[in-house]
């Protein structure tokens, strides 16, 4: 059944079915925030958070392994400190003498077996081949102050004729501890085996299997390498830049011009009342083509991001000047920016329908894994040369939107100088 | 951003931007829409804005629900919206006053087809918004839904849920109300001349 018109229907329909209201901009920003509030504040900041995790991680890591093994390699004489501790533990076991206190004598003696020199070595051995006279003495006098001289290191001869002590007689049990004995050949290895090399690197790569085909991709930044003879472990902070096309799909209605809607006149008389003047009220109304078009714009954007890699090599083969091996490790990268290299789309007048997204905008976080063969080159003593072919695989899509999860992988070159300490 | 897509018509609708430029398009001639609804700027603002979030929601499922314009399935989504809201405003008892006026102080003038058509040319369509917002919202919402959104008093009845005699005698109010503001506003404007 059709439904009856009313007059009054017919024209409040006409009057206002187009009518519009511009909404504040308060609103418009309010709703934006909602749907889909700035990047920044929501998605770039647990990144940030997983990046400096991974390099205090690191850092706390290779700091303990470096002062675990720093700590151990003291240079102790090995035979001689047993003994010396041995005995000199026998002299804290005396009780102290009447007035001394007892902290004074057991605080001097890690001092002895931690800093040995030859005279002190001399010393202990003095003191150990008189261990009971000084025992007996500490018994009978009330100086304290005979353990005193031993920590100074002095001279023997100084120190036993400063203090009052008796002669302190060469050991004749124990051979005196000479510098060269005292240091075990451990530790010139352990030198040799424990460095640190910050250097600078520069690896082009070229990334496969992107919605955009194969794109180059540039990487450099620094980065330090901790080896513990043939291992090492590789981190740093670096840039990686790289373009990207964000293919648009536009569908459009074109717009075809604008006329003047009359939307009411009136008359009046003028001033004489001869003749009717008439007054006309026009709207301007735009006209768009009904006809659905497609357009393709490109939208070139440079992306920098942040790379935080943490590898750990190997080597098979190496030798004074040359090492050979592999590195293995994984790589995050944060976007830190992206600029518009081309105009952003205008669609002018057109009355654009929808917009399809053909190439998104590419994601703000991703993880690769790479994998590669190191050759080094020791130049000099301090300076060496790296080259490094290798392979990422990306584990996350390069772009944003989740439909498009093709993963790629890329193919590089690494480069890099470094210094060793 | 928001991870919106529209799969079956090939179009994907992600981020920011494209937030940005759906509202723009459409949010000026909705808000009039809300507005007409809701008879002021503000209700109205707050449909726009649930309206939209809801558009947003469900842009994924547009295909899947109606084989209509993408125009007319966010105009439905909109006056649902605004329908909602004033549903919520009836439990602050403010909203639809039925049967509250006297037939009588409605003047029936209905066969006049040559006044209204004299007055389409004077009043300006702020002038007539004005109108259609000061109808009680009863006769308001009867009104909409019948002239701008084509149901039937059957439809109506069952939105509103009242029956369809109350349905056609809002809308008969409502229009008389309507033609009783438009003789004083017509004889501004001639006197302003």
């Amino acid at each position: 059944m059709k439904k009856e018109r009313d007059p009054i229907d017919h024209y409040f329909l006409e009057a206002l079915d187009d009518y519009q209201v511009i909404p504040r901009e308060e609103a418009r920003k309010t709703f934006l925030d909602e749907v889909a509030p700035k990047p920044i504040l929501r998605r770039r900041y647990w990144p940030w958070l997983v990046a400096v995790i991974l390099v205090v991680v690191s850092a706390s890591f290779i700091t303990i392994l470096y002062q675990r093994k720093s700590g151990t390699e003291y240079p102790l004489p090995i035979d001689g400190s047993k003994k010396h501790q041995r005995q000199i533990k026998k002299i804290t076991d005396e009780p102290p003498g009447p007035g001394q206190p007892e902290n004074k004598r057991t605080r001097a003696i890690p001092s002895i077996i931690l800093n040995p020199t030859p005279a002190s070595a001399a010393g202990l051995a003095g003191i150990t081949s008189n261990t009971e006279s000084v025992a007996e003495k500490e018994g009978q006098s009330t100086e304290p102050e005979i353990i005193k001289a031993t920590i100074s290191y002095p001279d023997s001869s100084e120190a036993t004729a400063g203090n009052n002590l008796p002669p302190i007689d060469q050991p004749d049990s124990i051979p005196p501890t000479s510098p060269s004995a005292s240091v075990p050949t451990g530790k010139a290895k352990t030198q040799k085996e424990w460095r640190i090399s910050p250097g600078i690197y520069y690896s082009p790569e070229w990334m496969f299997q992107t919605l955009e085909g194969t794109k180059p991709v540039t990487n450099f930044g620094l980065e330090g390498t901790f080896r513990i003879d043939r291992f090492s472990i590789r981190t740093g902070v670096g840039l990686s830049i790289t373009k990207g096309t964000n293919q648009l799909a536009i569908a459009y209605n074109d717009y075809l011009g604008s006329y003047m809607k009359l939307d009411s006149m009136t008359f009046a008389w003028n001033e004489q009342q001869t003749d009717l003047l008439p007054t006309y009220y026009l709207t301007n109304k735009e006209v768009w083509d009904s006809l659905m078009k497609l357009e393709n714009a490109k939208i070139i954007k440079r992306y920098i991001y942040l790379q935080i890699p943490l590898i750990l090599g190997y080597d098979i083969i190496s030798n004074k000047n040359f090492s050979f091996g592999f590195r293995v490790g994984p790589i995050l990268s944060v976007l830190l920016s992206s600029k518009n290299l081309s105009d952003d789309f205008d669609p002018a007048k057109k009355q654009v329908i929808s917009i399809n997204m053909i190439t998104p905008e590419q994601i703000s976080l991703n993880w690769q894994i790479m994998g590669g063969l190191n050759a080094t080159y020791r130049i000099s003593r301090r300076f060496g040369v790296e080259i490094e072919p290798f392979g990422k695989y990306y584990m996350n899509s390069v772009y944003e939107n989740s439909g498009s999860s093709v993963k790629p992988w890329s193919l590089g070159m690494r480069v890099a100088v470094f210094i060793s300490f | 951003m928001f991870g919106i897509r529209r799969k079956s018509a090939g179009i994907e609708i992600i981020g920011r931007q494209t937030a940005e430029l759906l509202y723009d398009l459409h949010a000026p001639k909705l808000l009039g829409l809300c507005k007409r609804y809701c008879g002021n700027l503000e209700d109205a603002e707050d449909v726009l804005h649930d309206g939209f979030i809801k558009i947003m929601k469900n842009l994924s499922h547009f295909e899947e629900r109606t084989n209509g314009s993408f125009e007319g399935w966010i105009k439905r989504i909109m006056v649902n919206t605004a329908l909602n809201h004033l549903r919520s405003k009836t439990k602050d008892k403010s909203f639809i006053v039925i049967d509250d006026r006297a037939e009588s102080t409605i003047q029936q003038e209905e066969d006049k087809e040559d006044f209204i058509e004299a007055l389409a040319e004077r009043i300006n369509k702020e002038q007539i918004m004005e109108m259609v917002c000061t109808l009680p919202a009863g006769y308001r919402t009867v009104f909409n839904l019948y002239v701008f959104e084509s149901f039937s008093h059957r439809e109506i009845a069952s939105e509103l849920n009242c029956s369809e005699n109350t349905s056609k005698s809002q809308l008969s109010k409502a229009r008389a109300m309507l033609r009783k503001q438009l003789i004083p506003l017509m004889n501004k404007q001639i006197a302003a001349q």
